[in-house]
């Protein structure tokens, strides 16, 4: 891990008494990256969350997070974690003007306002109970307190999820804003692969626990590729391209090539004699189809 | 700090409702009280005993209720990550929460409980068997305590839905075994303020383990209810195992005492003087007392533990020691002071010398234990023993734990022994009411095969039966001093010996030796089988003592003191008197003889066990004067 690393992950293991939930996992968060860590239900990413906050421990491995054992040192580094989980887990009995006064009792670095300022625009009055709110509403109430404590790190498992698309619009807009006035880290796992993509530095997939891949967005949208041409069989190997998929259609062929750059695909185009091919660039969504499985389609 | 507060105030704050329920249930005895059927006279005590009865009844129920939900919902709910997302420590959410959970269920109770006690004090008391509120409040707080706590371990097991739960209840019957089997044997043997203690410091432990597995559980669970289990399970398991095992090695160590950690407050050493039975409390261990059975002749000894409330001796012939202990202790056995004579029943141990690993225990109830074993008499092949109790004698066959016979008492029994297999004798004193002397002595012989009790002799006016022959053919009496010798069976007088005697034996010769005690001074008296004088042997001063025979025809020991302390061995005098020739051969200051001194048979042995004023055991040649200690 470097100074520069608001998380490290280190081949971390999460089991369920014989079932491998993550398995060997590393990774690093960069301090003020947006860091997106995408995966189809049961991937293991809400375990992967439970750990890094310090909520459940790993089998094996270790979880620091601005330098420290995640574990051992959890009360201290949550002061600096802002956190919205999957499921909004605030009592639903207590009001949100009290949550928010809890809430105030328990950080040292609580900016109140804020969380009036949030609460009025997400139009979410305060003598309401957290339990009566909708599943929107609670989640940015929860994004609202998170944002209170001007976390260095801002953790959201899936904070879209079962939102409809204003409501999803509008929580991302806060994040974006808050990015945009703090460059605060964040650490997103979410089902919204194209909400995520406009936010997100840096994408990780998770799949049946391993993490099949971990880059730069750029760096990942560079290098995938959606090629059709009409023949039904090329040799793609011929140009040094890795095909992700290939799927045949008519009497054409359609392949995600995951290490795509001009010279090869001219060296392969040439190899080929290829008269014609589509080349064209590939949605964060298309990509994690691609690698996560053509199953994920259903 | 301010974090614990701030959880309290939160689950305080969340259980507001509770505190109008607990207000509705305080009406509830006030309610009562307003039933047609409940008279004016009677309201008062309805109302006091409506109070405590809700009270009570709505605090437990809280107390379970919220042991159940106060962490273990958040847990099953996945709701227990809103604190551990936050700068807030595992034991500030446990402390946070325990504490609400405490002080909705003490407001509750004050809520429940007050009005009731405010308004009916006066009559609070004698309506509750005069406990004092003080003492029911603590009470109720420390029961309603470990129902929290033991709800809260039930429900976190229970909610995690692992098999883990059928080990939880198999380490659960161990730890309910283990604390059986440690506070078992203090009950058994009635040491019941170490039996308190034991058992408080147990419950303490097991609340304190409850405490700590709650915050291990938080520390090391934390959101997954499975793994809260399991660090629940372990960190109590664990906690209760060491707890119960220090609570059974400290009983372990109380029951190590042996003869030599106890400060002697009894001992006697049987007829044949090869055994003796030491008593007292052992030293730093409580209020138990040990009852010891030490062979005289090998140094071993054995725990006579049944007898811890009975008083133990030994036969007549000393070949078994015999004890009636408590059956079933009742609250008066938590206070040795407030033992009330008669009112408990007890069991009957007899530990046979010759086999001292065979059951002591005979399995014989009596109706009392205060008849002790001056009411128990055993035949001479300790196959017999008729018990004398309540106006009953009752003769039961020890190997077949069965009643041979029974039959009313005219009047108490005394001195009572088989005379031979089937047939008890015993003394008894005629009283024309029990505030005056008694005006006659009369032996009865009861026939246990016929079942027939029989008068066989009186002797009128009244004399003490001071000792008799262990065949029991001859019986002294004492009449305001004089000593008659009669025949044991029918009281016939054989002759009688004018003095003031305080002690008589017969010797084996047939003869009788007397102590004498006038003004002051002791004298012993020695005569021959007529009563014809033989000589006096003048012993210093004395107020009381006694004789024995300790070698036939020639010997005689007598105990002397010089005060009238008992218990005090300083001021007892040893004097060895050739009574053959009537002279003092040796006397020893400060001793106490632990042998009886009323027995007119002859202990083979010479040795005597004697205690010196530091309480000290020595085995005392009574010949040669050398003595050697004991332990």
């Amino acid at each position: 891990m470097t100074d520069t690393n608001v998380v490290s992950i280190d081949s971390m293991t999460v089991r369920y008494g014989r079932n491998v939930a993550v398995d060997a996992v590393t990774l690093d968060v960069r301090r003020g990256t947006v860091y997106a860590l995408l995966g189809r239900n049961g991937a293991g990413k809400s375990s992967l969350v439970r750990c890094l906050v310090g909520q459940q421990k790993p089998a094996r491995g270790r979880v620091t997070m601005f330098g420290e054992d995640v574990w051992t040192r959890r009360t201290h580094l949550m002061e600096r974690v802002g956190i919205v989980p999957e499921e909004a887990d605030a009592p639903p009995e207590m009001t949100v003007g009290a949550l928010a006064s809890f809430c105030g009792e328990i950080y040292s670095r609580w900016d109140g306002n804020a969380v009036r300022e949030r609460l009025a625009r997400f139009e979410v009055k305060a003598d309401a109970r957290f339990g009566t709110l909708s599943k929107g509403q609670k989640k940015q109430v929860m994004l609202a307190l998170a944002m209170a404590v001007s976390p260095e790190l801002l953790v959201l498992d899936d904070p879209t999820l079962g939102l409809d698309v204003v409501a999803r619009k509008s929580l991302f807009d806060e994040v974006i804003s808050d990015l945009a006035d703090r460059g605060t880290t964040t650490f997103i796992t979410t089902h919204d692969l194209a909400g995520v993509e406009a936010l997100a530095d840096h994408v990780a997939i998770l799949k049946d626990g391993h993490l099949v891949l971990d880059e730069e967005m750029e760096a990942l949208k560079a290098r995938f590729r959606r090629i059709r041409f009409p023949d039904a069989s090329v040799a793609l190997a011929a140009g040094n391209l890795r095909t992700a998929s290939v799927t045949q259609w008519g009497g054409g062929t359609e392949a995600v090539v995951s290490n795509y750059d001009d010279v090869a695909f001219e060296r392969f185009r040439s190899a080929t004699s290829l008269t014609h091919a589509d080349v064209s660039p590939m949605s964060l969504e298309e990509i994690f189809i691609a690698v996560a499985g053509e199953e994920a389609r259903s | 700090m301010t974090r614990v507060l701030a959880i309290a105030a939160r689950d305080l704050r969340q259980r507001s409702f509770v505190f109008t329920a607990a207000a509705f249930m305080a009406a509830i005895p006030f309610l009562a009280a307003l039933l047609p059927y409940t008279r004016w006279s009677s309201r008062g005590d309805v109302i006091s005993v409506g109070g405590v009865v809700v009270s009570i009844g709505f605090t437990y129920a809280l107390a379970m209720i919220l042991g159940g939900s106060f962490v273990g919902r958040d847990l099953s709910e996945r709701r227990l990550s809103f604190y551990f997302s936050k700068p807030v420590s595992a034991a500030a959410i446990w402390v946070g929460k325990l504490v609400a959970a405490v002080v909705t269920i003490g407001l509750c109770f004050g809520i429940t409980f007050l009005p009731s006690f405010l308004i009916t004090r006066r009559v609070w008391a004698p309506n509750l068997s005069g406990i004092s509120p003080a003492s029911m409040i603590m009470a109720n707080v420390t029961t309603a305590l470990c129902l929290l706590l033991v709800a809260h371990a039930g429900s976190t097991m229970v909610r995690s839905r692992s098999p883990r739960v059928a080990l939880d209840l198999l380490l659960l019957c161990a730890v309910v075994g283990g604390v059986w089997l440690t506070l078992r044997p203090l009950f058994a043997v009635r040491a019941m303020r170490l039996f308190k203690d034991v058992g408080l410091f147990i419950l303490a432990g097991l609340v304190l383990s409850v405490l700590l597995a709650g915050w291990w559980q938080l520390a090391k669970g934390r959101t997954e209810i499975r793994r809260s289990h399991s660090e629940l399970s372990r960190s109590l398991w664990i906690c209760a195992g060491a707890i119960v095992l220090i609570a059974a090695l400290y009983v372990a160590w109380v029951f190590s005492a042996g003869p030599r950690d106890i400060d002697i407050k009894m001992g006697t050493q049987n007829a044949r003087g090869d055994w003796m039975i030491l008593r007292g409390p052992a030293h730093h261990r409580g209020d138990y007392e040990a009852i010891f059975l030490v062979n005289l002749v090998n140094g071993r000894w054995m725990r006579f533990e049944p007898a811890r409330w009975g008083i133990a001796s030994f036969t007549r012939r000393g070949d078994a020691a015999v004890a009636i202990s408590p059956l079933r202790p009742g609250r008066q056995w938590n206070e040795p002071g407030r033992v009330t004579p008669g009112q408990e029943r007890g069991e009957l141990y007899v530990q046979r010398l010759d086999a001292p690993a065979s059951d002591a225990d005979t399995g014989i109830q009596t109706q009392t234990v205060w008849a002790g074993v001056a009411g128990v008499a055993l035949s001479d092949d300790l196959s017999r023993v008729a018990i004398a109790e309540r106006g009953l004698l009752s003769v039961h066959d020890l190997s077949r734990k069965a009643l041979l016979a029974s039959v009313r008492l005219p009047m108490g029994a005394h001195e009572m022994f088989f005379a031979s297999p089937d047939v008890v004798r015993f003394y008894s004193f005629e009283k024309p009411d029990l505030q005056q002397r008694p005006v006659a002595i009369h032996v009865y012989e009861f026939d246990v095969r016929s079942r027939r009790l029989q008068q066989t002799g009186e002797r009128r006016p009244f004399a003490f039966l001071v000792s008799n022959t262990a065949d029991g053919t001859t019986a002294l009496l004492n009449e305001r001093g004089t000593i008659i010798a009669a025949d044991g069976r029918t009281l016939a007088e054989r002759f009688a010996i004018a003095g003031k005697a305080r002690a008589a034996i017969v010797l084996r010769s047939g003869g009788v030796a007397t102590l004498d005690v006038s003004d002051g001074n002791g004298t012993i008296r020695v005569f021959d089988a007529r009563g014809v004088h033989l000589h006096d042997i003048a012993l210093g001063r004395a107020v009381r003592g006694g004789v024995r025979e300790i070698v036939p025809g020639k010997k005689l020991l007598a105990a002397v003191y010089r005060n009238d302390s008992f218990e005090n061995p300083r001021g007892m005098d040893l004097f060895v008197i050739d009574f053959e020739r009537g002279v003092i051969e040796r006397r020893e200051h400060e001793l106490q003889v632990l042998c009886g001194m009323r027995q007119s048979d002859v202990m083979p042995s010479l040795e005597y066990i004697v205690t010196d004023a530091s309480r000290q055991l020595w085995r005392w040649n009574a010949l040669t004067g050398v003595r050697t200690r004991l332990f």
